[in-house]
């Protein structure tokens, strides 16, 4: 199993996909950081509208804090789609080049070789959301400076910046799980439809649908609250002025336990059905 | 009817006169503050603004506008921290005596003042003043521009001339923002950003003065 999954991680670092979903992500945080360094004194601007009024500000609000706080609204969307197409070409190329088949005639289990992908997944997951932190919090320190930290989520709140970067942290680390979650999915998604292309829309329409359904109100509470679309903004819950740690780590454990099961799901889907398409 | 009128003018007109003395012997005490600095602690009570307690170094110099010093990001209230009331006796004024009033067990005399020119940056103030240690204990000044806002004093000892703590009332508009940054909808959301007024409070404490006094 270990030697597989060395495998499997030797084939994500060899293929270009990988790179160019590397890339992506860090043109994404390249661009929001240019569109903050243009508009963010707009935007705050907004945020404080109401108060400026009343008040003079010191301090610098433009700062690498609130610039990882908008990078970080990529979770929602972005990062999870580039994951998404990233990871099911993992499988999906192996079905069009037919390299499945042949590992398979060699003496390998089913389950291991899936088992190994998926594995594989969840550390290229981890990896990437550890390599966007880190880039994001290196160039936004930088080019931005520290902070405090200011946030419309539930009221207007302001964070001195030693609590602003545990936050930040804390949310970025909250976002493994989701980030997790969708390649998992996506990963699944692959199993299911084994085609690149289908997968890859399958995939967007579930990002879609499921982002849209994060704010549905369904009128049923367990569905409102377990559901894994009402699941995927755990790491917002960081900016609430009293953070609801309970709230974030039944989310996250949820979600967890959402994504072993769209894992376990796959994992039988590929060892019961036909290698050939 | 009309000469009833020039009557109550005529009163009203001693009545300034008379109460002026106490007013610019205030004035006078003010006017010769010439600096300070203190350590200041900042606390923001104002509904939906989550702020914590900010500590900042503030300088005042007469003529001069005031210095506020911090690590961190704060928020000062524009008005309130006019000391020496150089904004209000800036421009020629006429001052009313409207009776007395006990403010925390001190007995205070209340005036009116209202600015002659129309280039003062308010249009009226009411200010309790404690005419045994000759010092103000609470202000409400309506603003041309900024509203109208509270400010109570309260000092330390009998003898000290500036407060050892500030509350600055006012009122602040309720906050509603677009919720994404990144969306074209912000445009939109700032035009719906009509909101209701609300109380604010600012708790200020003063510590580490070092007051510089002429003429005194």
């Amino acid at each position: 199993m270990k030697e597989l999954l060395a495998v499997e991680l030797f084939k994500i670092g060899k293929q270009r996909k990988t790179f160019y979903g590397l890339a992506a992500v860090l043109v994404l945080v390249a661009f929001i950081m240019i569109s903050a360094f243009f508009q963010g004194r707009g935007f705050l601007d907004i945020m404080l509208k109401n108060i400026q009024d009343s008040f003079e500000f010191q301090g610098n609000l433009l700062n690498a804090h609130l610039i990882i706080y908008l990078v970080l609204n990529s979770l929602w969307f972005h990062i999870p789609l580039i994951l998404m197409i990233v990871v099911s070409g993992f499988l999906t190329s192996e079905y069009k080049d037919r390299t499945v088949e042949a590992i398979l005639l060699h003496p390998v289990p089913r389950w291991k070789f899936i088992t190994s992908k998926y594995l594989a997944t969840a550390i290229f997951s981890i990896v990437l959301v550890l390599v966007l932190m880190l880039v994001t919090f290196s160039a936004a320190y930088v080019f931005f400076g520290s902070g405090d930290l200011v946030i419309f989520l539930d009221g207007l709140s302001f964070f001195e910046p030693g609590e602003a970067l545990r936050r930040l942290a804390g949310a970025f680390l909250s976002g493994i799980i989701i980030a997790l979650f969708y390649a998992i999915t996506g990963l699944t998604l692959a199993v299911l439809f084994r085609e690149a292309t289908i997968t890859w829309i399958v995939s967007a329409f579930f990002l879609i649908v499921t982002t849209m359904l994060l704010k549905y109100d369904f009128g049923w509470p367990l569905l409102n609250d377990y559901f894994f679309p009402k699941l995927i903004d755990s790491w917002q819950y960081f900016f609430y002025y009293d953070i609801p740690y309970a709230t974030i780590w039944i989310k996250n454990t949820v979600l967890l336990g959402y994504t072993i099961i769209f894992a376990l799901t796959g994992i039988r889907v590929f060892i019961k059905r036909d290698i050939k398409p | 009817m009309r000469w009833s009128f020039i009557f109550i003018l005529f009163s009203i007109s001693l009545t300034a006169q008379k109460q002026d003395s106490l007013l610019t012997a205030l004035q006078t005490k003010l006017d010769s503050l010439y600096s300070f600095e203190a350590t200041v602690h900042l606390n923001v009570d104002i509904e939906h603004v989550n702020m914590p307690s900010k500590t900042a170094r503030i300088q005042f110099e007469k003529g001069k506008k005031i210095k506020i010093d911090s690590e961190s990001f704060i928020m000062v209230p524009k008005k309130g921290l006019d000391f020496n009331l150089q904004e209000l006796f800036r421009y020629p004024y006429i001052a009313l005596r409207t009776g007395q009033i006990s403010i925390g067990g001190q007995e205070c005399e209340v005036f009116r003042v209202i600015p002659e020119s129309p280039k003062a940056d308010f249009a009226i103030a009411t200010l309790a003043i404690d005419p045994k240690a000759l010092r103000l204990v609470r202000s409400e000044i309506s603003t041309r521009k900024n509203g109208e806002f509270t400010v109570e004093y309260f000092y330390g000892v009998p003898v000290d001339a500036l407060p050892s703590e500030v509350v600055v009332t006012l009122s602040v508009s309720d906050i509603r923002v677009p919720l994404r940054f990144l969306a074209k909808n912000a445009e939109i959301d700032q035009k719906n950003l009509q909101a209701d007024e609300r109380q604010g409070k600012i708790n200020i404490l003063f510590e580490d003065y070092t007051i510089n006094w002429r003429n005194r």
